[in-house]
């Protein structure tokens, strides 16, 4: 089954080139072949996305792919700030498509590429959102049209609208965002609360975050109420399972104009990271960005 | 009454030139376009006595290739009195000679096919020229005595074996898969990739100061 339609690149001695050039770091044969059609599936789509007006000249071979190609089975190719793609190789008589755990994360989509046997030509004939899971092959004929692969670029490309905030004072009436767990503390030893707000309304939200290196922190909210519609906010980063958090992890809140009000910083190795706990009026916004070297988290809210 | 191949042609052409540039709808018609020029049995074989049959099949590509990238990033200047495979075909001559003057530089070594391939990394490893065997030798040797230290400076929070060095031996060096050292070492395949992915990212600069000749 093809579908319709599909966009055919030539495999020029230049494609060849670098796939060779790829496959020659590989010291294991099955390996090295798979490079080499792995680095003619790149060229193809890369080929196609700078006809789209999507992509610059190719430079070849690619200096940004070579040492990714060598060491990993991954053939992306990067599109301007988007992102990167997922170039996959399909071979004649090939029904399916099978993606290394490599690329499994942090892809924005994966683009399948008919090779024919004498290699001299490709066809770019479909998109997926996302891949199969590990260890498993994604069906040829369930792929998306490259209609779909461009709608998706393109909406990549324009601007995003922030993601929405999250309303505070909805937590107190018992409706939570996805990815929120939220429990009444009630039982929690209120060492460091003064007896009226003991008795407050007070909740705790927990959800866990990914700041891209595998390692998943706990982000946990506490909430009290006060009088005037004022809620007293306790943000801290919690390492699961008896972890340390990694040191340089900076918590900050930001207000509504972006400014930075409150932040901290790890310095050594420990198992939880809190900002002073503050005050906000109901309606105020406030941003909270969790930091990790060059990955930045943010989260958005209402109080 | 069944559209004829230059009516249809056209329309695509029509449609990608009345949408913005870079849309979705302007690139969707040219995708098309591309493929209904591609599979129309009317392009044009300038020249096709001056070669061997199997490069002149590559050249004749190639040209077709350079042809379609033009058209899709001149669509705007198509006028619709002319039959669309007039324009490719005429383009064709030119891009034909282009094609051609660029593979007399680059086309020394006969273009493996897929037959090719398999002889040559299945069946016959032992039969590497001594310049492939040292690419990926230089590399083993770059990932074993990391210059610069920088590879094994990292590692798997609370698992500090765990560096990109070590895994980067495992899965180069000693191929094994990330199933067989997610067994061995009882950290997900997530988790491993993730941190190798990023590690690899950060690392870039590193061997391109290494392994570039």
């Amino acid at each position: 089954m093809t579908l319709s339609p599909t966009f055919p690149v030539a495999l020029t001695p230049e494609a060849h080139h670098e796939a060779q050039q790829i496959s020659e770091g590989q010291a294991h044969g099955l390996r090295a072949k798979q490079a080499y059609l792995s680095s003619l599936a790149r060229f193809a789509v890369r080929q196609y996305l700078h006809c789209m007006g999507l992509l610059p000249e190719p430079r070849l071979p690619d200096p940004d792919n070579l040492a990714m190609a060598l060491l990993s089975d991954s053939a992306a190719l990067s599109v301007a700030e988007l992102g990167q793609l997922e170039c996959c190789a399909v071979l004649p008589g090939e029904q399916h498509i099978r993606v290394p755990p490599e690329a499994q994360q942090d892809r924005i989509g994966y683009v399948a590429v008919q090779l024919d046997a004498s290699l001299i030509q490709a066809q770019i004939i479909g998109f997926a959102h996302s891949s199969p899971p590990l260890n498993q092959a994604l069906a040829v004929a369930e792929l998306g049209s490259l209609a779909v692969l461009l709608q998706h670029l393109y909406e990549l490309s324009s601007p995003r609208p922030q993601q929405a905030p999250i309303n505070l004072t909805h937590w107190f009436q018992n409706t939570f965002e996805q990815g929120w767990q939220i429990y009444n503390d009630l039982l929690r030893a209120p060492a460091l609360q003064p007896a009226m707000a003991f008795r407050s309304p007070r909740l705790t939200g927990k959800k866990p975050i990914d700041l891209g290196d595998g390692q998943e922190l706990d982000l946990v909210m506490t909430l009290v109420q006060k009088p005037d519609h004022r809620t007293r906010i306790e943000i801290q980063v919690v390492a699961p399972n008896a972890l340390r958090l990694p040191p340089g992890l900076k918590l900050s809140v930001l207000d509504e104009q972006d400014q930075t009000f409150l932040e901290a910083r790890l310095s050594h190795p420990s198992s939880a990271l809190s900002v002073q706990p503050f005050t906000g009026a109901a309606g105020e916004q406030f941003t909270l960005a969790i930091q990790l070297e060059d990955s930045t988290l943010r989260e958005y809210f209402i109080a | 009454m069944a559209q004829t191949l230059n009516q249809r042609l056209q329309q695509l052409a029509l449609t990608a030139q009345r949408h913005p540039a870079q849309s979705p709808q302007r690139q969707f018609a040219l995708t098309q376009l591309v493929e209904g020029i591609w599979t129309s049995g009317e392009i044009a074989h300038p020249q096709r006595g001056h070669w061997p049959g199997s490069t002149y099949r590559e050249l004749h590509s190639e040209a077709l290739q350079k042809t379609c990238l033009y058209i899709c990033q001149h669509i705007d200047n198509y006028r619709p009195e002319h039959p669309v495979m007039a324009w490719v075909n005429n383009l064709m001559g030119y891009k034909l000679k282009e094609a051609a003057g660029e593979a007399y530089r680059a086309r020394e070594v006969a273009l493996p096919s897929l037959d090719d391939l398999n002889r040559r990394f299945l069946e016959q490893k032992s039969a590497r020229s001594p310049e492939t065997l040292s690419t990926a030798a230089l590399l083993q040797r770059f990932l074993r005595e990391d210059p610069e230290g920088l590879l094994a400076e990292k590692a798997i929070r609370g698992r500090p074996e765990l560096t990109f060095q070590h895994l980067a031996i495992a899965r180069h060096v000693q191929d094994q898969t990330w199933a067989q050292i997610s067994a061995e070492t009882q950290v997900s395949i997530q988790t491993l990739c993730s941190f190798f992915n990023r590690r690899l990212h950060k690392l870039k600069p590193y061997f391109h100061r290494h392994l570039q000749a």
